[in-house]
């Protein structure tokens, strides 16, 4: 089995050992640098009690419930309307998708610099009809609402793709059937679109869930300076735990942290796939 | 005549009938189609306007930059690009960031080819299980193991060097939050598994090993493939952010990603420079986009449809 060495190697040193060590470590006041004690489940039931804990968990699902349907709805809309065949579609495609491929940092940046309360282009623009300058990073509603702009921003041309292609592999008979049958566009769009986009919407909706869960990177450029600024409104999990344990070192709670997310991510896909097997149909013998 | 004129008119008036509802019919779509490219225009418009801006923005003069409401610069500085390179070691990140991402790149073709091999090319028992291993780790969410893997990388004293991210995708674990070495060995093998078994059975019969079938019957068939997972590493890799941010502590080994938030400080920002730096940190990858559109489209169609 020389063939699958290397990806062996890889998975027990680098998948099996840490998880196996961050489990471990949850029930310990592991700091990173003095040897582990034992202290039961005492890092859960801090969690338990730690406002900024549910404040993070409350946050992480607020951009959750607000940035993935944002994600699916938007690029589906763009794709049905890229559908016609002309040749201005691969340009309106090329726009639209290439913030997606730009570093997230870049692209967080060129966010920080346009939403400048003082000298940014966003209140420039609302300055042209007489509405006042806005904090968008510095009042703690404003900032979900950036760092949502920033991240579907990076985020549609992707899914655009995505359903570009599924919306070409509908065959037209289905279409061609339904008009004859007398159905009116939105009876077109109910009944044939949406079940035969059933299992792409599903891809991005677990695809969405599984990246805004772990969302860090616009959340940890936008506010490097104090992480979860303003008002801890932009503290979300993966930030409050990667300060846990590099910032507070309390490297034991991380871990419990860590733990949470683990299972979380494990129940909340098992549940998506539990549900979509009642909801999804599959076309011809996939899956 | 009347008798014989009435049909007529009624078909007379039938088929102007017809002929008003296809004018509508053609007015309505017309209607329609400006509107479909308005909208259009004005959502292409939204979302090139911050890479316009940033843009703008990188060749504005240093009392320029800081006016509002802001203007469009009468004398662009191209200069702010030299300027900007030499504020921050720009060179030094530019390095590294390429010699991880072609690490990466290297890694994961290499380790995924072969996994991508041992699990639709051969038989063994037990394949389609430890498959499942693969699909689990797609959904593993790196903020899970990076304390632990952090402490690993500190104990066998990578940190500090580049090592963390250069090893690790030999491994068959490139892991960012876009791209992973899972995901790479998915493809492969899906791809793998649609090739004609035909051909792998008669280099089988002709007495060929399994590097002789990767080497003469698989890679020359797969060059689409590579191509995709060997681009969609390099950008990932190119952009990653994560990864460094936790591996890498010397400022030495610092990647772009990283070495641009040098420009930003609580007190002051030059965003002019940053927009540059920004500027030139994007350029690759867009360059590699345009040359390589083909296998993104390809690449981000096939995951979402087969996924």
């Amino acid at each position: 089995m020389v063939f699958l060495t290397p990806w062996l190697v890889g998975l027990a040193g680098l998948v099996m050992l840490p998880v196996g060590l961050v489990i471990y470590w949850s029930f310990t006041n592991f700091n990173l640098i003095e040897a582990p004690s034992w202290v039961g489940l005492h890092n859960y039931f801090s969690l338990a009690h730690d406002g900024d804990f549910w404040l993070s968990v409350r946050n992480t699902i607020y951009i959750t419930v607000i940035g993935v349907p944002l994600g699916i709805i938007l690029p589906l809309g763009v794709a049905l309307l890229l559908q016609r065949k002309t040749r201005a579609v691969a340009i309106y495609r090329t726009a639209i998708f290439l913030p997606a491929i730009l570093p997230p940092v870049a692209g967080a940046l060129v966010w920080i610099w346009i939403l400048n309360p003082d000298y940014g282009l966003l209140n420039a623009g609302l300055h042209l009809f007489h509405i006042p300058p806005i904090g968008w990073l510095s009042n703690p509603t404003y900032a979900k609402i950036s760092l949502l702009m920033i991240v579907t921003w990076g985020a549609v041309g992707t899914n655009m793709v995505i359903f570009m292609a599924a919306l070409n592999e509908i065959p037209d008979e289905l279409y061609e059937a339904a008009v004859l049958d007398g159905a009116t566009p939105r009876q077109r769009f109910r009944n044939v679109t949406l079940p035969m986009l059933g299992p792409v919407l599903f891809y991005t909706v677990v695809v969405g869930t599984v990246f805004f869960l772990q969302f860090f990177e616009q959340a940890f450029v936008v506010t490097a300076n104090q992480l979860g600024a303003p008002a801890n409104s932009t503290l979300f999990y993966s930030i409050y735990l990667y300060e846990n344990a590099f910032d507070f070192l309390k490297t034991g709670t991380a871990a419990a942290m860590a733990v949470i997310m683990f299972v979380a991510t494990i129940a909340i896909t098992g549940i998506f796939f539990a549900v979509q097997r009642r909801f999804v149909y599959y076309a011809g013998d996939r899956r | 005549m009347i008798a014989v004129d009435a049909p007529e008119t009624e078909q007379l008036e039938r088929v102007e009938e017809a002929q008003r509802r296809r004018a509508k019919r053609r007015r309505r779509s017309a209607v329609g189609l400006v509107g479909t490219h308005g909208t259009l225009i004005v959502i292409s418009a939204l979302f090139l306007l911050p890479i316009a801006w940033m843009l703008i923005s990188s060749v504005k003069s240093n009392s320029a930059i800081f006016v509002f409401p802001p203007t469009l610069p009468t004398h662009p500085q191209f200069g702010n690009y030299g300027k900007a390179v030499k504020y921050i070691p720009f060179a030094r990140y530019l390095l590294n960031t390429v010699i991880v991402s072609v690490a990466s790149v290297v890694g994961t073709l290499a380790s995924g080819i072969l996994a991508g091999y041992a699990f639709s090319i051969m038989r063994w028992r037990g394949r389609d299980v430890t498959f499942y291993v693969v699909l689990a780790t797609i959904m593993l969410p790196f903020p899970v193991v990076m304390i632990p893997l952090y402490y690993i990388f500190t104990r066998i004293h990578w940190i500090g060097t580049l090592l963390p991210l250069i090893v690790p995708p030999f491994a068959g674990q490139f892991i960012t939050p876009y791209f992973s070495s899972a995901l790479a060995i998915f493809l492969f093998r899906q791809f793998f598994r649609s090739l004609p078994f035909d051909l792998v059975d008669a280099a089988r019969v002709d007495g060929a090993g399994h590097w002789r079938i990767l080497r003469s019957v698989i890679w020359p068939l797969s060059r689409g493939v590579i191509l995709t997972v060997g681009i969609f590493t390099f950008l990932s890799s190119w952009t990653a952010f994560i990864g460094p941010l936790i591996f890498l502590d010397k400022q030495s080994t610092f990647t772009l990603s990283l070495g641009l938030q040098q420009y930003q400080s609580i007190h002051f920002t030059a965003f002019n420079y940053l927009m540059a730096a920004s500027t030139l940190f994007c350029l690759p990858v867009v360059v590699l986009f345009f040359v390589a559109q083909r296998y993104f489209m390809k690449g981000i169609s096939f995951s979402g449809l087969k996924g």
